[in-house]
Formats: structure tokens, C-alpha cells, sequence
């Protein structure tokens, strides 16, 4: 097994160097422009903001309770049907229901002409 | 008459109000200390950010991500903050470089399928990295632009190890846990950051 080059400490260490480049670091963040400070500023506020945002206010009664609501509307609604069946159960209804209707007029119209014929049969009948 | 049912449910309630309101100012001061705790990390996490990208937009998503990330442990003791949001932040660049790395791979795909792949321009690629030197030899010392190109040409590991280890002072077994490698491959990262560092700013010295 091969060993790796070992560096001596001080030299991988160098505290002079590390020293400055951390001066530098530091300095670094003083030239973050006031745009970028502002915006991280915002930042931060929107995360706090999302902790306490409404539903991480919760309790475990108000969470139990928000989840049965959300089962009974689910349940309710596995027993409702969805709207396209219903629009489709009342087209169904209405064509249902129309089509007696329809049959009636067209009974009452055939109606209409023996009852017309009947009259002119009449007419006939009274000028001979 | 006051019985002592009532006595035990008015007693009852009130020690539920006051648990509650101590609740209240245990969060209030938890959101403090996190505001506080935030402020004065934040300009620190996007300079590391910064180099990491080199793109702000980039550097400040990343810093917001991370900032969303460390308010999910606010229930956490404070001492704990701190490491968590390193160890958040570094997650956060080495998802910026997967995603880069990706991105510029498809990017090259398409524009050899495309066939458009225009040559570099030599004098673009060698802009930055000598634009200052003449005057900060006149001046005989290590500017921070110098350092921070350097610390940008690092390697991503070594830049994280060197700025986590030598700025943030964290120690070598908190670094590599931020950093979610071994202690070994902390101080082979470190060392190696310093040695190529003191290599590129060996220029600058006097």
C-alpha cells in the first residue's frame, strides 16, 4: 500500500498566509454592494416569515381537526357524483322527460288535422 | 358556590393560557435569536457563495435556499445553528456544481450535434487573472481581490475546507462533518488549498 506525501505542518498549515486571506475575507464583506445587502436583508425576513407562517402554527388539535375536515369532504365527495356525471344525469333527465312531451305534441297536432278534417267533413255535409 | 370541579377547570384553563403564552415567548425570542443569528451569517454565506459560482444571482439563491433550509431546525438549541447552516450551504454549492456541470454538458451536446461550437477566444480566457498585478507589486502586499481570485481558482472541495477550516474556524472533525467526508480528506483538502494558494500569491510578495 502506497503512502501518501505527508506535508509538514507548517508548511500546510502556513497561519501567516491563512491570517491574511481571512483579512481579506473580512474585508471582502464590506464591499457587498447595498443592492445585495438589501436582498439578503429580504431574505431573511421572507424565511422567518415562513416559519411562522399560518399552518406551522398549528397544533396537533388543529391539525387533527384540519385532517377530518379533509377526510369528510373527501368522503362527501366519493359519494357525490363529479360534475361531468352530473351535467351528463341531467341531460339524460331532461331528454327523458322531453320525450313524452314531444310525443304528446305530435299526437296533438295529428289530433289537430282530424279535428280540421272532421270540420271540413261537417261543412261539407251542412252545404250539401 | 364555587366547587371544586370549577376551581380545577378554572385552574386548568388558566395554566394552559399560561403555557400557551410561555410558548408564545419562547417562539418570539426564537425568532429573534434566528434574525440575529441570520444577519450575521448571511453576508458571510454569500461571499462563500460567491466564489463558489462566481455569479451573484446564483450566490444569492443560494444563500436564500439556505436560509429556507436552517429555518425548519429553529426548535434545535442555537449552538447547533451554526453547523447546520454550513453543512446546508456547502449542500447547496455542491448542487449548484452538479447542476452546472450538467448544464454546460448539454450545452456542449447540442452544440456539437449543432455543429456550432465556436473556437475560444484566447484573449477572453485571459482576462482577470493579471489585471491588477502590476499595482499590487508596487504596493508589496497580498490585496483581498488577489486572495479572493486565488480562493476562486481553488478546486470546489479545497475552496470549501479552506474556508470553512481557516475563516469560519471551524475545527477539522466539524469541517468534515459540514462537509460530510472524512477528517483525512479535510486536511488533504486544506493542505492542498494552502499549498496551491501560497503558490499563486507567491507573485504578489515583495
Amino acid at each position: 500500500m502506497s503512502e501518501k506525501p505527508q506535508i509538514p505542518d507548517q508548511q500546510s498549515h502556513d497561519p501567516l498566509l491563512v491570517q491574511q486571506a481571512s483579512a481579506a475575507l473580512d474585508d471582502s464583506l464590506n464591499e457587498i454592494d447595498a443592492a445585495t445587502r438589501s436582498k439578503l436583508n429580504q431574505m431573511r425576513h421572507r424565511a422567518l416569515e415562513k416559519k411562522t407562517s399560518a399552518w406551522q402554527r398549528m397544533n396537533l388539535s388543529q391539525w387533527g381537526a384540519a385532517a377530518a375536515c379533509t377526510l369528510a369532504v373527501t368522503l362527501w365527495l366519493g359519494q357525490t357524483p363529479n360534475p361531468t356525471e352530473l351535467s351528463n344525469g341531467v341531460e339524460a333527465s331532461l331528454a327523458d322527460t322531453s320525450m313524452p312531451l314531444l310525443q304528446e305534441d305530435l299526437e296533438m297536432l295529428e289530433d289537430l288535422d282530424m279535428l280540421f278534417w272532421l270540420a271540413e267533413i261537417k261543412d261539407a255535409n251542412d252545404v250539401g | 358556590m364555587i366547587t371544586d370541579t370549577h376551581l380545577d377547570t378554572s385552574s386548568t384553563g388558566y395554566f394552559r393560557q399560561l403555557e400557551q403564552t410561555e410558548r408564545d415567548v419562547t417562539s418570539v425570542q426564537r425568532h429573534n435569536a434566528m434574525n440575529h443569528f441570520l444577519s450575521s451569517v448571511e453576508k458571510r454565506a454569500f461571499r462563500m457563495a460567491d466564489i463558489a459560482t462566481r455569479n451573484r444571482d446564483d450566490a444569492l439563491e443560494i444563500v436564500q435556499e439556505t436560509m429556507l433550509g436552517l429555518q425548519r431546525y429553529i426548535e434545535r438549541p442555537e449552538n447547533e445553528w451554526k453547523p447546520l447552516f454550513y453543512s446546508i450551504l456547502q449542500r447547496r454549492i455542491n448542487d449548484w456544481h452538479r447542476h452546472n456541470m450538467v448544464r454546460n454538458k448539454v450545452i456542449a451536446t447540442v452544440q456539437w450535434l449543432k455543429g456550432k461550437q465556436e473556437p475560444v477566444d484566447p484573449i477572453d480566457t485571459a482576462q482577470a487573472q493579471s489585471s491588477c498585478q502590476p499595482l499590487q507589486r508596487l504596493e508589496g502586499e497580498l490585496s483581498t481581490h488577489a486572495i479572493i481570485d486565488a480562493l476562486k481558482s481553488l478546486p470546489a472541495r479545497q475552496q470549501q475546507a479552506f474556508m470553512l477550516r481557516g475563516w469560519e474556524g471551524f475545527s477539522v472533525k466539524e469541517t468534515a462533518s459540514i462537509m460530510s467526508c472524512s477528517e483525512g480528506s479535510i486536511k488533504t483538502h486544506y493542505s492542498r488549498a494552502v499549498h496551491s494558494m501560497r503558490g499563486q500569491l507567491e507573485a504578489f510578495k515583495p
